[in-house]
């Protein structure tokens, strides 16, 4: 367990060895807030504007400001099996007494939580910038959210590991995993809420797992969200977690079986 | 000139023949541009169907002012972005500028051009579709006047954007690895998509006159829908020129700092 320890903090201390560079990437992270900010309060206060999908303006910049926060939280721009696997580093992790997995876990998390953590006074910029348009949830909501935050982030890191898994037997992943990334973003509402598209297409990205991610989360932080629809919530995605888990195993442990270590 | 033309040629056809070696790369890339184009598409209905204009911009209006910008992003994507996002990443960490800076040829433009990724034209392609279309059907009275300024103020600020990138990355001579800053020009474009009314009276003028990446394809757009003015003519070639000396100048006295020293 130690080691696992030493190998977090070791990560964490490689993640902010260019700390401008860090600062620099979160400060440009604001940008997209804040055009959502603007762009939505100009469209509400436009003649006869209704509205969209029963948010107001108030429900729309909380949004943005909870997906910035999840945003944050996304497992999958953190994941590095890929790179290890097509550049041969992965040799290096296979041939040391520890489990491989769990190693490539805590560079993940420890790469996340520093991200996170350097992140907050930026979401209090924002916060204080935005908080006329900003509800805060209540206790049981921000409770409910924090779970369904957790259960999202192992969904987005099994999604992740298994799609990365696939280098094993075809090379290099990053382009999939570009368009990937964006698609689920899309789809998981990252972009926007999903009640603002079209009926039919919203009832398809309803049925897909990547709501967990973005719009489960943002609308129990809103309180738009019952009870009971957050516990259905849970359990498709605890269904959808177990079905990614298997997937995962299954393509890691034969991958392996085909890894040269050559790289490229 | 010839000189460079020549380079450019065989910077082209190098990336080609890599680019035809990995055909599934620039597939999933294609689409992956493509799926942005649509998402956006998709968005601007969203916003449109419970809106009839955006800061007295018309659905159209917008849609042809984000083909403009993605126009001329892609074109820059296909020749110079990849070359100034490894400059970030990492030609001075490295010490890998050495190689372009012992040519004898300009090096900001060598290391531009390093790595063109030519399939870039392809979604270019498709958004000036996407503008042609928008135009089209935005039912507005342009004269011939208002065409011509279009154009010459759309290639001023293609130029204009290509000096904000690599702007953007110039820090790195001191910072040695700036991956956050390779990454900065794609989420300041999103600046570029909407018309500037949106944005309050200080954002409008710190990203026209300080980091002038709303002057790319507003002001363009802006001419040719609502007639050329002196005011908008000269400012988008005060900011150009200016911000082409600046970048110049910062470029050459970042040369003077590297030190060519690799981790």
């Amino acid at each position: 367990m130690k080691k696992y320890f030493s190998y977090f903090i070791s990560s964490w201390k490689s993640c902010t060895a260019y700390k401008v560079d860090y600062f620099l990437n979160f400060l440009f992270s604001l940008v997209f807030f804040f055009i959502s900010f603007a762009l939505w309060k100009t469209i509400y206060g436009g003649e006869g504007f209704q509205g969209i999908g029963g948010y107001s303006l108030v429900s729309t910049i909380t949004y943005y400001f909870v997906t910035n926060i999840i945003f944050r939280l996304d497992l999958g721009v953190s994941v590095w099996l890929n790179n290890d696997i097509w550049s041969g580093y992965l040799t290096n992790d296979l041939v040391r007494p520890w489990n491989v997995k769990i190693v490539e876990n805590m560079f993940a998390f420890a790469n996340l939580f520093v991200g996170f953590v350097i992140y907050i006074p930026f979401l209090i910029i924002i916060y204080f910038a935005a908080h006329q348009y900003i509800v805060l949830p209540t206790s049981p909501d921000l409770l409910y959210f924090i779970v369904t935050l957790i259960i999202g982030l192992v969904f987005s890191g099994l999604f992740a590991f298994t799609l990365q898994s696939l280098a094993f037997y075809f090379g290099d992943q990053d382009a999939n995993i570009e368009l990937s990334n964006y698609l689920v973003m899309i789809l998981a509402g990252g972009m926007f809420p999903l009640i603002f598209l079209p009926e039919k297409i919203a009832h398809i990205f309803n049925a897909l797992p990547f709501k967990i991610l973005f719009d489960v989360p943002a609308n129990i932080w809103l309180g738009k969200m019952a009870w009971p629809q957050i516990l259905h919530s849970w359990i498709e995605a605890g269904i959808w977690i177990v079905v990614m888990y298997v997937i995962f195993t299954f393509l890691y442990k034969n991958g392996l079986k085909r890894y040269t270590g050559t790289g490229r | 000139m010839k000189k460079y033309l020549k380079i450019m040629w065989t910077v082209i056809r190098n990336a080609y023949i890599r680019d035809s070696k990995i055909p599934g790369f620039v597939f999933v890339s294609l689409i992956t541009s493509m799926l942005e184009i649509v998402i956006t598409i998709v968005f601007f209905d969203i916003i449109f169907s419970a809106s009839e204009s955006i800061a007295g911009w018309t659905f159209y209006q917008v849609l042809f002012l984000y083909a403009l910008a993605k126009t001329i992003t892609s074109f820059h994507s296909a020749l110079t972005k990849n070359g100034i996002q490894a400059m970030a990443h990492s030609y001075v960490r490295l010490g890998e500028l050495d190689f372009y800076l012992t040519k004898p040829i300009d090096s900001m433009f060598l290391v531009s051009v390093s790595k063109p990724k030519i399939y870039s034209f392809v979604s270019m392609l498709l958004t000036i579709g996407l503008g042609t279309y928008a135009l089209i059907h935005s039912g507005t009275n342009f004269g011939l006047l208002g065409m011509i300024w279009f154009v010459i103020l759309a290639l001023t600020t293609t130029l204009l954007y290509y000096y904000i990138e690599v702007l953007t990355i110039i820090p790195t001579f001191w910072l040695l690895q700036a991956w956050s800053l390779a990454d900065a020009i794609n989420k300041l474009q999103q600046f570029m998509r909407y018309p500037n009314g949106i944005f309050s009276r200080a954002i409008r003028y710190g990203l026209t006159f300080i980091f002038p990446i709303m002057v790319v394809a507003y002001y363009p757009v802006k001419v040719l829908f609502h007639g050329p003015t002196f005011s908008d003519i000269i400012t988008v070639f005060a900011v150009t020129t200016a911000f082409i000396l600046i970048t110049r100048y910062l470029w050459r006295l970042g040369e003077r700092s590297y030190s060519s020293a690799s981790s």
